[in-house]
């Protein structure tokens, strides 16, 4: 399918839909900026799968579908930039990035959120442990209170999670 | 964004899971703080038996790359404490937090970036960053956009609206013979020209519109209703949704980029760089240390990089060059 049609069947789905998706995520999220931007994402999106589109039965239900996904990354984000926060003034030495390293490190914390997303946090706290802060797995056991033996599986679970998140 | 990752991962279908097994056992062997030079030789060992094995290696790799190419911008301790503190909050109920925003960083402007790409692709007339584009409408109204500028235009029988979607336009309005009423809008509100030249802008970062008048008059309404208020030529204001301004004279450094001229009367540097930024692609970032630096002049936009060039010149400053798309600006 040639990207103008692509681009002309989305135009079609947004004038005949935008108005009832703003509405749908306005109630769910409760803020009229917030869902325009996201029904925006939504259709943006929707570019960016390439599918044809003509042959859609439930519009509406596509549109919600993506919206909802959507919808959940949006408040992931808020907690990573929440906790990004409190890391940052839970430091030794106060840090104070300018808002561009900000906004840089608050997209490389939801990148990495993402891959590591669905891991059990445990697993998740020992290869953050691990690859983030260098720690050696006799230490990161005894931070736990487990063997390195535990360790060592966690390590591969995380990084078989990751390979399968990135095929 | 799984999509974008999928196209970026290279093509790992042929690998055998068994390799790819090892490989994370060698991984995770060699990350344990405890390998020693044995370890590593036989790890070259392995890899040199087979070229599957390298193969191997090399996605297993790829993931600690994506990790840590992430992080570089952030301290470990603190990604780690971030991500380790998300993963905790992630349970409890999300009912709470959908309007919780910690600061006015970050969501925002990613947002606003990917809503640009999209305001561009749907509006009727869009300029490129950096771009000037001049377009005569149906009824000999002139309009020439600004950088970064996405417009509408609904011409109907009863009306003439134009609605700026982002970026900054300059209308100069024609008469109509049918004589339909003249409207532009942004999200902020709405104006009413009468017989006259001005210039709007909408300004993302503080969600307002500024509204420079040259020739005639405008009338400016709030998005939220309330009583419009009149800006007469000389004057110029800024409105949100809710809010509009009482009119001041007008800054005359406002409207010369419809000439290809930035203009700065002893305007700070790091003001001075946030409004060239608007007519570059990347980044431009301003040391604070020098931030507070004042200049005055007028520079073409038709060649950002050389106004750049020229602030070394004028003012105690250095001009780091990372890429093309991440300037910094710093102490001398």
């Amino acid at each position: 399918m040639t990207e103008i049609s692509l681009q002309r069947q989305v135009h079609v789905l947004y004038s005949d839909h935008h108005g009832w998706l703003y509405g749908w995520l306005r109630k769910r999220l409760g803020s009229a900026e917030n869902a325009a931007e996201l029904s925006h994402d939504t259709f943006v999106r929707i570019l960016s799968k390439q599918t044809a589109l003509d042959s859609l039965r439930e519009p509406r239900a596509y549109l919600s579908t993506i919206a909802h996904g959507l919808m959940v990354n949006h408040w992931r984000r808020q907690e990573i930039e929440q906790a990004y926060l409190a890391a940052l003034a839970a430091q030794p030495e106060p840090l104070t990035p300018s808002p561009e390293e900000r906004q840089l490190a608050l997209e490389a914390l939801q990148e990495i959120d993402r891959i590591l997303n669905g891991l059990p946090s445990r697993v998740r706290d020992i290869f953050l442990l691990s690859q983030f802060d260098g720690l050696t797995y006799p230490q990161i056991a005894e931070r736990f209170g487990i063997t390195v033996n535990v360790v060592q599986k966690a390590m591969v679970r995380a990084l078989k999670h990751c390979l399968a998140v990135q095929a | 964004m799984s999509a974008d990752l999928s196209s970026s991962a290279p093509d790992s279908s042929a690998i055998s899971p068994a390799a790819l097994d090892q490989a994370v056992t060698w991984f995770v062997r060699l990350a344990s703080g405890q390998a020693g030079a044995g370890d590593h030789d036989a790890l070259a060992q392995w890899r040199q038996a087979d070229p599957e094995h390298e193969r191997a290696w090399q996605r297993v790799q790829g993931v600690e790359h994506k990790l840590r190419g992430g992080i570089e911008r952030v301290q470990a301790p603190v990604a780690r404490a971030a991500l380790s503190g998300a993963a905790a909050s992630s349970g409890r109920r999300r009912a709470l937090k959908t309007l919780a925003v910690a600061g006015a960083v970050g969501t925002a402007a990613l947002w606003t970036r990917q809503q640009g790409l999209w305001t561009q692709w749907t509006a009727d007339y869009s300029s490129g960053v950096g771009e000037r584009r001049s377009v005569v409408l149906a009824d000999g109204t002139q309009v020439l956009l600004n950088t970064d500028t996405a417009l509408d235009v609904h011409f109907d029988a009863g009306q003439r609206r134009l609605s700026l979607r982002s970026g900054e336009v300059r209308v100069v309005t024609a008469a109509d013979p049918a004589g339909r009423p003249f409207l532009v809008s942004t999200r902020d509100g709405s104006l009413r020209p009468i017989g006259t030249r001005f210039t709007v802008r909408r300004l993302d970062g503080d969600s307002t519109t500024r509204l420079s008048v040259s020739e005639g008059a405008v009338e400016v309404r709030c998005a939220d209703g309330g009583p419009p208020v009149l800006v007469q030529a000389g004057q110029q204001t800024r409105f949100s949704g809710t809010a509009i301004q009482a009119p001041a004279p007008l800054d005359d450094a406002a409207t010369s980029w419809t000439d290809g001229v930035l203009t700065a009367e002893r305007m700070r540097l790091d003001d001075f760089l946030a409004e060239l930024s608007r007519y570059r692609p990347g980044r431009l970032r301003c040391d604070p240390a020098v931030a507070g630096l004042r200049l005055t002049g007028a520079y073409p936009l038709n060649d950002t990089d050389r106004i750049l060039a020229a602030l070394q010149q004028t003012l105690p400053v250095q001009v780091h060059r990372y890429t093309r798309y991440w300037v910094t600006v710093s102490a001398r």
